[in-house]
């Protein structure tokens, strides 16, 4: 096919997150991390801020950018990783010559209470069905999400017998990590999540979006119901304190921002969804959810099920199968 | 993950895993007997590549692929960027004469207008271009006598070439010229299935043949296939223009001592039929005539719907819920939408789209559909910040999960777009939504029949047989054409077969 990725003098952000603004306005220079499809990472005095096109859409640490109809292709910007990043007043100077102006991008700040009030347990637990089913149905299993199928007890044990490599690997972890969830000590916390995090294929390796989901919707529920247990602020400061150069450093921001109760708009959406809304507007925030990555957003949506399972006080049937049976 | 599995299904293999060297996939790796210094040495930001194989050439042959696949999406350092300016891109091929530009709105005409001036044809891909600047540009290439295919050009065929968007079409003698991308695709490759191809099918953009631009890309397209020896038959296709652009076009075309078929859909064109003009009403009725003026021996697949699909689509029918009505039409082809409707109106009056024929049926694309209805995904409101429909499924998917729940669908109609440019396996993605979207109408009573065209040909390397049969193994009616796609859904709801030329069953 014939390229058609050519000159692009000034590329317009249409929305710059809350925490990459504030670390833009804070330095003059940066260094690219990585260029890959859909983003190009910077990294500035070691913080990260991430150039993606729209189809990621806004999220804290993310530029978005708009980009010429049908070139979604980051790649084919001309920069490689290594190349100096100037901003200079509301302008990056990627390279030599390429320009990204934010100076008329909105800011993007998730929002972190929700404008419907939580719904009643049972309500949540039939929406987390909703969402575990559309994912089983059109997610990626190649990380852990084979262990969606795994989490109820229909078929489980067939199910949990034949995981992949990774599933099979994470299956005990998860188990742990519900286990010491229910019993609020922080120690427990923190050794099972040390014994996830990092681990799994992909830039964000599939244990870390797991995590970051189960966090993520863990924060979001005690933030917006007044009989949330604080074992979420538990889980989320043990997070905080183990993620440090264990993972990637995309996949530790990630879980940061995560572990703050917030994250990219499709999960954010899905979280609010779930929570909050009808099981219509759950499938449809899961199919959004479901795009990230190649498998990140299967493998957070196995979290946010184990998350609000746990929220509501319940475990997954994951916890109460025998894992030595596989 | 992708890299993973692809290396993991190699021969020779045994087992493989593509790996950012975190503490615990480093230990992992390990248990697994993967133990080397280097994985000791990496940090958590780089990545591994651990590969078991039977033998030495197996590694080397997986290790080759592993980078192959590695370079496709991500540029390494110390890789020569992609030419970022023009100067830099005619240093690399300084015999081009022609150049594809594809920056954002607001500078395309910049560019574009460089080009020309450069004394190079252009193909302009970029949209949100004002109809002014396109004005300005179309008269500067024409004083230049150099062809601007565009601006919000999606495809076309230059000496074989796809540029944008497009299919492999084999050579021939047919020569297009259009006004819509996928207009063109389902043109070609219809020409292609019967057999034939073609010379050049030069894009026109969008905006060509409004009254404003009156047509000066499909005017210089005609001449330059005019002279263009391989040429045999001109095909022009395109969404009915402006009168007095209509009236500049044909004046070009009756002069011209070639064989010319003139589709300008919704249109009755059969007064054009003069001379060496030939009229057709529909993108496959193009196809067909533009075949048989080639010299084409062999029918159009097109011509017709086989008895036993006619008898399918009754039966079809027949199953059908008393309060399932109406055609729900999902398409990533904005001329396959308009064509359907075209078609659709001629069966049951009423059509309603976000892109409509008849403006008093226009409904917002994101509302609910209203009887029968063709909503258009490629349109503006849904590709902003996504990529196109032919390339991004989510927004076609959740459309068609939506009109399965809606009782009174009786038939949901789609288009799959194969070849350069778009998704690497469109059925692929389809399958399970569809597969879902038949158990929802079942688990409520239903029958929900789909049926589709696929644009392709066997020379796309997504294979059209292949994505033809995965379709249909979840149960889809695939048709040769989008007319005929559309004509065997009015079928099915209907129960009845039509009776004017266009429902010409």
């Amino acid at each position: 096919m014939l390229s058609t990725q050519l000159s692009l003098p000034i590329i317009e952000a249409s929305s710059v997150g809350r925490i990459a603004y504030s670390r833009l306005r804070r330095q003059r220079e940066g260094i690219i991390q990585g260029v890959y499809r859909t983003a190009i990472n910077i990294l500035f005095d070691g913080e990260l801020v991430s150039l993606v096109s729209e189809e990621v859409q806004r999220g804290p640490l993310n530029i978005t950018l708009k980009l010429p109809c049908g070139l979604l292709n980051l790649s084919s910007f001309g920069v490689k990783a290594g190349d100096k990043v100037r901003i200079d007043d509301f302008a990056l100077k990627l390279g030599e010559r390429n320009i990204v102006s934010f100076g008329s991008a909105s800011v993007y700040s998730p929002n972190q209470r929700f404008k419907d009030s939580i719904l009643a347990n049972n309500e949540i637990e039939a929406n987390v069905e909703v969402m575990r089913g559309t994912a089983i149905h059109f997610g990626k299993m190649a990380g852990l999400g084979e262990l969606l199928s795994a989490i109820t007890p229909e078929k489980a044990g067939d199910k949990v017998r034949n995981l992949n490599i990774f599933s099979s690997f994470a299956f005990p972890r998860i188990v742990r990590l519900e286990h010491a969830f229910q019993s609020e000590k922080e120690s427990a916390l923190k050794n099972a999540v040390r014994e996830l995090i990092g681990f799994g294929p992909g830039l964000t390796p599939s244990s870390d979006d797991m995590l970051a989901g189960l966090v993520l919707v863990c924060v979001l529920y005690a933030k917006n119901c007044e009989r949330a247990k604080c074992v979420s602020k538990l889980i989320a400061q043990a997070i905080l304190k183990e993620v440090q150069g264990r993972t990637t450093l995309l996949s530790e921001e990630y879980l940061k921002q995560a572990s703050s109760g917030r994250g990219n708009e499709p999960v954010m959406r899905l979280c609010a969804a779930l929570l909050t809304e009808g099981p219509q507007a759950v499938e449809r925030a899961t199919m959004g959810a479901l795009e990230i990555g190649e498998t990140s957003g299967t493998d957070i949506i196995l979290g946010i099920v184990i998350g609000a399972m746990l929220c509501i006080g319940k475990q997954s049937f994951l916890a109460q199968r025998n894992f030595n049976e596989h | 993950m992708k890299i993973s599995n692809s290396i993991s299904k190699l021969s020779g293999v045994t087992q493989a895993a593509v790996v950012m060297a975190t503490e615990l996939n480093r230990r992992v790796l390990s248990e697994a007997g993967f133990k080397d210094a280097a994985i000791d040495l990496a940090t958590t930001n780089d990545m591994i590549v651990a590969i078991e194989a039977k033998d030495g050439e197996s590694i080397a042959s997986a290790l080759e692929e592993t980078e192959k696949l590695l370079g496709s999406g991500e540029i390494q350092a110390g890789e020569k960027a992609q030419p970022a300016t023009l100067e830099e891109a005619l240093e690399i091929a300084p015999d081009a004469n022609l150049v594809v530009i594809s920056v954002p709105g607001k500078f395309a005409k910049r560019e574009a207008m460089q080009a020309l001036n450069r004394g190079l044809n252009v193909f302009l891909f970029s949209s949100n271009v004002s109809q002014e600047e396109e004005v300005e540009l179309k008269a500067l290439s024409k004083k230049k006598e150099l062809l601007l295919m565009g601006p919000d050009c999606g495809t076309s065929i230059i000496n074989h070439k796809v540029l944008g968007f497009g299919n492999s079409i084999r050579e021939g003698n047919i020569g297009l010229v259009s006004a819509s991308g996928t207009g063109l695709q389902e043109v070609t490759t219809l020409i292609h299935k019967a057999g034939l191809g073609i010379s050049h099918a030069i894009g026109t953009g969008g905006g060509d043949l409004s009254e404003k631009v009156g047509g000066v890309t499909m005017i210089q397209g005609l001449q330059l296939l005019e002279q263009d020896v391989q040429t045999k038959v001109i095909v022009l296709i395109s969404k009915p223009p402006g009168e007095a652009t209509t009236k500049k076009v044909l004046e070009v075309a009756r002069r011209s001592k070639k064989l010319i078929v003139i589709n300008f859909l919704g249109e009755d064109n059969t007064h054009l039929v003069t001379g060496k003009l030939r009229a057709a009403a529909i993108l496959d009725e193009a196809a067909q005539i533009a075949c048989k003026l080639a010299g084409g021996k062999t029918e159009v697949a097109t011509a017709a719907i086989p008895k036993e699909t006619v008898s399918l689509a009754l039966s079809e029918h027949k199953k059908l819920a008393s309060g399932q009505k109406y055609i729900r039409g999902l398409f990533a082809g904005g001329t396959l939408c308009f064509e359907s409707q075209i078609i659709l109106q001629s069966v049951f009056g009423e059509v309603f789209s976000n892109a409509p024929v008849r403006h008093e049926n226009i409904i917002a694309g994101n509302a609910a559909s209203k009887k029968h209805t063709c909503i258009d995904m490629g349109a503006e409101e849904f590709v902003e910040g996504r990529a196109h429909p032919m390339i991004d499924f989510g927004l076609r998917k959740m459309r068609i999960l939506q009109e399965a729940k809606d009782p009174e669908t009786a038939v949901i109609l789609i288009d799959v777009e194969l070849g350069y440019g778009s998704n690497d396996d469109p059925a692929g993605q389809l399958v399970s939504v569809i597969e879902k979207a038949k158990a929802i109408a079942k688990d409520a009573g239903r029958n929900l029949p789909i049926v589709a065209s696929v644009v392709g040909t066997e020379g796309d390397f997504q294979g059209l047989a292949n994505q033809e049969q995965a379709l249909s193994r979840a149960g889809v009616i695939i048709m040769p054409s989008n007319a005929l796609a559309t004509k065997v859904s009015a079928i099915i709801a209907s129960g009845k077969k039509g009776s004017n030329p266009l429902q010409e069953f």
